[in-house]
């Protein structure tokens, strides 16, 4: 029968071995996704007195698309441990922290399996890492939105789902922003942050399927943007400066709660002011890209949660 | 008063990834603490399986083409459980006597003399029928 995306679910498992799919253990409540199995399917045009397409031949195949959702420390700190960084947790039962800096190497170390159910069918889609994430302001709202690359994907036995019954958004009156770092302000919104790692799918010769045989990342940018009230020219002059400095967002519902993006070397890419009305707010639309600290870090996010995230 | 309950299935919730206490929904069943273990009796367990019940269509077997939709029950808790993480079910078969409060509301003395009530008129479709033809048939000029 005809099915309605309110019958949906979407659950993630970290994997013991990349590509080997796991039931999930997290069940991430989430507004849209759009993961399809991409394949790269060859159309056999041989000449042979004949103008049409011949036949198909497998290509190779890999998943690729985005989950929209709000974002929960709790969920986050799951996805993101398939991102390309160094993860580290502290703390002990029933608060944890978990920093996440960016890192260098070819591959995640871990990935996820992720689980669609569209209208009571199981997708199971594996070796799945955060090939790009950001984390965006919207009316109020904390939203988070994982760009996914994937090796394969298959049938799997329908789980059943449990949910956090205490899981709750971040919205209005529950962010600080500090510009530069240790100075907060109250004249910003608009607020996105992002980081993309330029995955793409390795394909290699094998007789075991036709999935990617892992993902590979390529150059981080990592990026912020925001739109501050325009009151003086300082901000402009450091701009055209080119001079770094740090920032620091912190969404938080309580002192174990809370999901902090830093980026300690922030330099302004692009700055826009303009008078778009007589009625308009003169405001400025702030660009800026990330480059390495003295620690060697372009951004630094902080989880505190009380989710123990089970990592096989 | 107190009643007799029958109780089917014992529940244990157990989530290493979430602190004890952490409250967890089992869409159907209800909110239950990590860590916990919980008596399912056999009403809560068919409204589980009533909570997942689904459509099957039915699907006309000359023109291939859905002419209706079944209704089919959801699984059994204890078959639900298989696949649901942290969730083990086991089934049991004991009676609790708990107390039984659908009889907190105060009894009244019944009336005697019940109001009649007029049975509702059947919904009329299209033109009203008229009650008699011959009175005026159809086509007459006067």
């Amino acid at each position: 029968m005809p099915g309605t995306g309110a019958q949906g679910f979407l659950g993630v498992a970290i994997e013991t071995t990349s590509g080997t799919y796991l039931a999930p253990v997290k069940f991430v409540p989430f507004e849209s996704e759009s993961l399809q199995y991409m394949q790269d399917t060859i159309w056999r045009r041989p000449i042979r007195q004949s103008a049409d397409i011949v036949g198909a031949v497998d290509g190779n195949v890999h998943v690729e698309g985005d989950i929209t959702m709000e974002a929960f420390e709790d969920v986050v700190a799951y996805m993101l441990r398939a991102g390309r960084n160094t993860y580290t947790k502290s703390g002990t039962t029933p608060n944890f922290s978990y920093d996440i800096v960016g890192a260098p190497n070819a591959v995640p170390n871990k990935t996820l399996s992720i689980t669609v159910v569209r209208n009571g069918i199981v997708f199971g889609y594996t070796g799945c890492v955060i090939n790009s994430f950001t984390l965006s302001i919207e009316d109020g709202l904390l939203k988070f939105n994982p760009s996914i690359l994937g090796r394969d994907e298959a049938v799997q036995t329908l789980p059943t789902a449990t949910w956090v019954a205490t899981q709750t958004p971040y919205g209005a009156g529950k962010y600080s922003i500090e510009i530069p770092t240790a100075t907060q302000v109250f004249d910003c919104d608009n607020f996105e942050f992002s980081v993309d790692d330029s995955g793409e799918p390795q394909y290699r010769l094998k007789n075991t399927g036709r999935g990617a045989q892992f993902i590979a990342f390529g150059e981080r940018t990592t990026s912020m943007s925001m739109a501050r009230d325009f009151e003086t020219r300082a901000e402009y002059d450091t701009f055209k400066a080119l001079t770094a400095g740090s920032i620091t967002l912190t969404a938080s519902k309580g002192i174990n709660n809370s999901i902090s993006i830093n980026m300690p070397a922030a330099i302004r890419d692009t700055y826009e002011v303009g008078l778009s009305g007589q009625g308009d707010i003169t405001r400025a639309q702030i660009n800026f890209n990330g480059v390495l600290d003295s620690n060697g870090n372009a951004y630094k996010i902080t989880i505190k949660t009380q989710e123990d995230l089970v990592v096989p | 008063m107190m009643a007799e309950v029958q109780i089917v299935y014992e529940v244990k919730i157990d989530q290493p990834n979430l602190p004890e206490g952490e409250p967890i929904q089992i869409p159907g069943l209800g909110t239950f603490e990590n860590g916990g273990t919980y008596d399912v009796s056999e009403a809560e367990a068919e409204a589980y399986r009533s909570f997942h019940t689904r459509q099957v269509p039915k699907i006309d077997e000359e023109t291939q083409s859905i002419v209706g939709a079944d209704v089919e029950l959801g699984p059994t808790l204890a078959q639900a459980a298989e696949n649901m993480y942290g969730v083990s079910v086991e089934e049991v078969n004991k009676t609790v006597t708990v107390e039984d409060d659908s009889k907190d509301f105060p009894e009244t003395e019944p009336d005697e003399t019940p109001t009649p009530v007029e049975p509702p008129k059947p919904p009329v479709f299209g033109n009203p029928p008229v009650e008699n033809p011959d009175e005026n048939p159809e086509g007459s000029d006067e």
